[in-house]
């Protein structure tokens, strides 16, 4: 955004801190700050939540066999960075005969915002454009402009009184690093077989296990998903996709089911090199 | 009465089991056969086409990335330019009955005129028999045969996934690279990459 819509804007009266929610269709979108008001190069944390009707869906950053995950491109005052929109781990949305992965009734992503530390305006007005793509039985693409005003205090930010707890709930829904968690990948009889390493000392029992990867096109994403138990830790067979290229590396959001609890972790292996199906193929091929 | 139920199991079977699973098709393997009706109401089959370079595009006049290709004029520039350079371009609907983009083929004229398709037919599969066979996930999901006969492309029309029409100029021709490499004898540089799109409404 221009300097002179801030000085524009900073001269206006009505400064409500939130923009209202925008309803498209079957979607109600919103940019939600945990901050009350914003300090300079301080970075804080927006939400943009998308609230879809039932039974619509919108999709994950890797939408599975069909579908476009939402897109939010910021119009930042000058001096102004956002990090890259941050996920929760989706569910699996069966489109028979094939899958997708996505989100029903409502969604928080995240974004990361930092002022400059020169900023030296007293009230800044963020805009951001969501498109997305919702699918029921049909799919329909949508988007919205909206607006966030904020007011500057060089003293520290504020957390905002309901939307703080919101969005550290929100934070806490996003997949973990896995720290102390192991990961190995290993192609055979057909199959994917990742490896899973609890940390040493855990004393949890993984009941079941979905993984969702990043990737596109490195498995089939509506085969089943078995989880066993394996001597040191446990196993998910995944089934490949066709393999036309050799992947490196498998990795992917990892959804574990504990006894009355779940986590998603961020699960990430490197395949040795002679494992995968197109190095099997070429080893056939090769007299 | 025994007979009865397992016939209805075999039939059960032969619906989820059978027909409702999708192939694994893989590039460099033979591209499955099929037989469908045009939009006239002819029987046309892959193998009358032997010998020429195939395109296969699925398609639902209704999916808004369809309509990204077609308003844009983006799809009848690449089925007029493929045609005319000997390739065979056949626009495949496997849209279910009472499922978007399933219409008759009196309608499919009616839209075709109105897209103004170059396409050499517009195939009906709405038991989505070809679709499966070719594991079609999405509208549009482009596959290329070579004149061998070998499936030598699967995957999307370009790398913009979007419904914007203004991400077409920019966008890396993923199907037209694969096309012009089949038609030239050559290797496709990318046999396959993640088609986008809606999903078939098989």
């Amino acid at each position: 955004m221009s300097k002179s819509w801030s000085v524009l804007a900073a001269g206006m009266i009505a400064w409500p801190v939130l923009g209202a929610p925008v309803r498209s269709g079957p979607v109600e979108a919103e940019l939600v700050p945990e901050v009350e008001n914003i300090a300079p190069g301080q970075p804080f944390t927006v939400a943009l939540r998308l609230k879809m009707d039932p039974p619509w869906h919108t999709y994950w950053i890797n939408p599975g066999d069909s579908g476009l995950a939402p897109r939010l491109d910021w119009s930042l005052p000058e001096g102004f960075s956002a990090d890259e929109l941050l996920f929760p781990p989706p569910a699996a949305i069966p489109t028979p005969p094939f899958m997708t992965y996505g989100f029903e009734n409502e969604v928080w992503l995240l974004s990361t915002i930092t002022p400059p530390a020169s900023l030296k305006s007293d009230r800044v007005v963020l805009k951001a454009v969501v498109s997305w793509l919702i699918c029921n039985e049909v799919c329909v693409p949508g988007s919205a402009s909206l607006v966030l005003r904020l007011p500057v205090q060089a003293g520290g930010a504020k957390p905002h009184p309901d939307h703080a707890a919101q969005i550290a709930a929100a934070r806490a829904r996003l997949p973990e690093p896995a720290a102390g968690w192991q990961f190995r990948v290993r192609y055979e009889n057909g199959l994917y077989h990742l490896a899973v390493f609890p940390p040493p000392g855990y004393a949890g029992e993984v009941q079941s296990a979905s993984f969702f990867p990043f990737q596109n096109d490195i498995i089939q994403h509506s085969a089943p998903q078995k989880w066993r138990r394996s001597a040191e830790g446990y196993t998910l067979e995944l089934v490949p996709a066709a393999p036309a290229a050799s992947p490196e590396s498998l990795s992917g959001v990892l959804v574990i089911d504990e006894r009355d609890s779940r986590r998603a972790l961020r699960a990430s292996a490197v395949f040795r090199r002679t494992e995968t199906p197109r190095d099997l193929n070429k080893e056939r091929n090769t007299p | 009465m025994k007979k009865k139920i397992i016939l209805t199991a075999l039939a059960v079977l032969a619906l989820f089991g059978t027909a409702f699973a999708p192939a694994q098709v893989s590039v460099g393997s033979p591209a499955p056969g099929f037989t469908l009706p045009d939009a006239q109401g002819v029987s046309r089959s892959l193998s009358e086409f032997s010998g020429k370079v195939v395109i296969l595009e699925w398609t639902n006049p209704d999916c808004p990335f369809v309509k990204k290709h077609y308003d844009s004029k983006n799809m009848q520039a690449l089925q007029e330019k493929y045609i005319a350079r000997g390739a065979v371009w056949l626009s495949i609907c496997s849209s279910a009955p009472g499922k978007q983009g399933h219409y008759s083929a009196a309608e499919w004229n009616d839209i075709l005129g109105r897209q103004g398709s170059r396409a050499t037919a517009l195939l009906l599969d709405p038991e989505g028999r070809a679709g499966l066979a070719y594991a079609a996930k999405t509208t549009p999901h482009m596959f290329v045969i070579d004149a061998e006969g070998t499936l030598v492309y699967d995957g999307a029309i370009d790398d913009q996934p979007s419904t914007r029409t203004d991400d077409i100029p920019g966008a890396k021709a993923l199907l037209a690279d694969a096309a012009d490499a089949a038609l030239a004898g050559q290797p496709v540089p990318v046999p396959k990459t993640a088609p986008y799109g809606c999903s078939v409404k098989y």
